[in-house]
């Protein structure tokens, strides 16, 4: 088999949990360009459809969208009973849910517990019984995107003429449930492994048009490749540890930052 | 400065949660042992004030107790203004706190009662016990913050480690504590980003099994063939980083986080 073919998604369905945030357009478009074919699930499914329509103009077809409100056990069966009836064999599932977190560094205990209870538990129980759908089938992909929090901090330097956007910034939540994922990664791979299930984290950094001018030019700055995150970048990392190219890898997590964490 | 006096913790004011038993244990005796002023705070008051007994009988200071139970916030605030009220301050933080989700299933199979309980209380409730601890300390203009990671935080599951030992092979693969932990080593990086210009220090300890009365002698075996020292951790073994981590010796140190695992992470 020619090594090109190892990267090849076709006859492989997808499924994406809340694309709407960032880097999931680019997350969608790489999965199809490689052939997949793609849902997406979350619970904001108006975002979903606009979306899928908006792929849809640039020629991505989306199978379908599944409402799901991560955070609930009973919710979490039931979205793998919709997996089971609408999909069938689910070979990919990429978890892009750890976004609108929390800014600013003080809160009240509540605002964080909602918070950590949206991303966290969601998680662990989405991908519980979702790993068990793929322990089933003997086989499966699950990705994590997290970005590049999760492996540095927060360089203050970045903010050094503007000390009130930091403390406006910073956020109390964002690094513990970015860097959450990256041992979570492992242990997940650890009991899904004997399965034929992999487990495997991105660490992206940010897109140019997300971010401030000033805040790229510091993050392009700190960078080996002196730029920012592009969709293609996007797109290959998602395709190569979603593909067959990819697995033996299994519990990683893999910076996709030019080497802005590499120093 | 005698090198040996960066490590005095005299004059220091200490709170630590979950200083009880275990590593929190080790940990008190270090802070005692270095003649720092202890605030134990414990959900179990009675158990809590035998062990501060103990505690103050090694060193200059009486070790006070605070009641506290983490998954209440109100608890939490009242843990840490009964010592800015008593001493104006806190030069040190130390939370060895974990409670055991209460829900059903175990390992991978945790339930959604389980891995809620410990969201709000070993996520939220360290976030937020740090949060306040951290206004206090920025208003001093500086301070020590040392929470407990684990081992766990940065590998996976060693399966051998459980061979023969199916009970505790079980629970190995449980979802929250890998997540928590891996949590608390990066929000590390962030915290000491965030208090570094006013002169507060954050940093995480990792440590590996500790040996205890109850270890199964197989698992000992097992778990310390996966490390370089050949052994379980002991009693002993957390004083020294930590005391390390607390005191001045480590002034130049943050947003660190160090196994305290005879090797077990290193391959």
């Amino acid at each position: 088999m020619s090594v090109l073919n190892k990267f090849c998604l076709k006859g492989k369905n997808a499924l994406i949990y809340a694309p709407q945030f960032i880097y999931g357009e680019e997350i969608a478009s790489g999965l199809s360009e490689a052939g997949a074919k793609l849902w997406f699930c979350g619970e904001d499914t108006e975002a979903l459809r606009l979306l899928e329509d908006k792929l849809n103009s640039s020629g991505v077809s989306i199978e379908g969208v599944i409402e799901y409100h991560q955070g609930s056990e009973e919710n979490a069966i039931c979205l793998v009973r919709k997996v089971r009836e609408k999909i069938g064999k689910l070979d990919i599932f990429v978890d892009n849910g750890s976004n609108g977190l929390l800014k600013g560094w003080t809160h009240t205990y509540e605002e964080i517990y909602e918070d950590l209870r949206r991303t966290q538990l969601g998680l662990m129980l989405t991908v519980k019984h979702i790993g068990a759908l793929m322990a089933e089938q003997d086989y499966g992909s699950i990705i994590f995107i997290s970005n590049y929090a999760a492996l540095v901090g927060c360089d203050v330097h970045k903010y050094e003429d503007n000390l009130e956007k930091f403390d406006e910034d910073f956020s109390l939540t964002y690094g513990f449930v970015k860097g959450s994922y990256v041992n979570y990664t492992r242990q997940a791979a650890g009991y899904l492994g004997e399965h034929n299930v992999r487990c495997n984290c991105i660490a992206f950094a940010p897109m140019y048009d997300e971010e401030s001018e000033d805040f790229s030019r510091a993050f392009i700055r700190h960078s080996h490749l002196k730029r920012m995150t592009s969709a293609e970048d996007i797109k290959a990392a998602v395709v190569f540890l979603a593909s067959d190219a990819s697995s033996y890898i299994t519990g990683v997590t893999l910076p996709v930052d030019g080497g802005y964490t590499a120093k | 400065m005698n090198t040996l006096d960066m490590f005095s913790l005299k004059g220091k004011v200490a709170l630590i949660t979950g200083g009880r038993t275990m590593y929190g244990k080790g940990c008190s005796i270090a802070l005692v042992d270095a003649g720092a002023k202890l605030y134990l705070a414990s959900h179990s008051v009675d158990a809590a004030r035998k062990t501060a007994k103990e505690l103050s009988s090694r060193g200059s200071e009486e070790v006070e107790v605070i009641e506290f139970h983490q998954e209440d916030p109100k608890s939490i605030k009242n843990m840490v203004d009964y010592v800015v009220e008593k001493e104006g301050r806190i030069d040190i933080f130390v939370n060895c706190s974990r409670v055991i989700p209460r829900g059903e299933g175990r390992g991978w199979f945790q339930d959604e009662g389980a891995l809620e309980w410990s969201v709000r209380v070993n996520s939220a409730g360290m976030l937020y016990m740090n949060m306040l601890v951290g206004e206090q300390m920025i208003r001093q203009r500086s301070g020590s913050i040392i929470n407990f990671g684990s081992m766990m935080g940065l590998v996976g599951v060693e399966k051998h480690n459980y061979d023969g030992e199916p009970a505790m092979a079980e629970g190995a693969h449980s979802h929250d504590y890998a997540l928590n932990k891996s949590g608390i080593i990066a929000w590390t990086r962030h915290a000491a980003s965030y208090y570094g210009r006013y002169g507060v220090r954050v940093n995480t300890l990792c440590p590996g099994g500790l040996a205890s009365d109850r270890t199964p002698a197989r698992f000992s075996k097992n778990y310390g063939k996966h490390t370089q020292l050949g052994r379980l951790a002991n009693e002993y073994d957390i004083r020294g980083p930590l005391l390390f981590l607390a005191s001045d010796a480590s002034a130049y140190i943050t947003g660190v986080s160090i196994p305290v695992d005879g090797g077990y992470t290193c391959i």
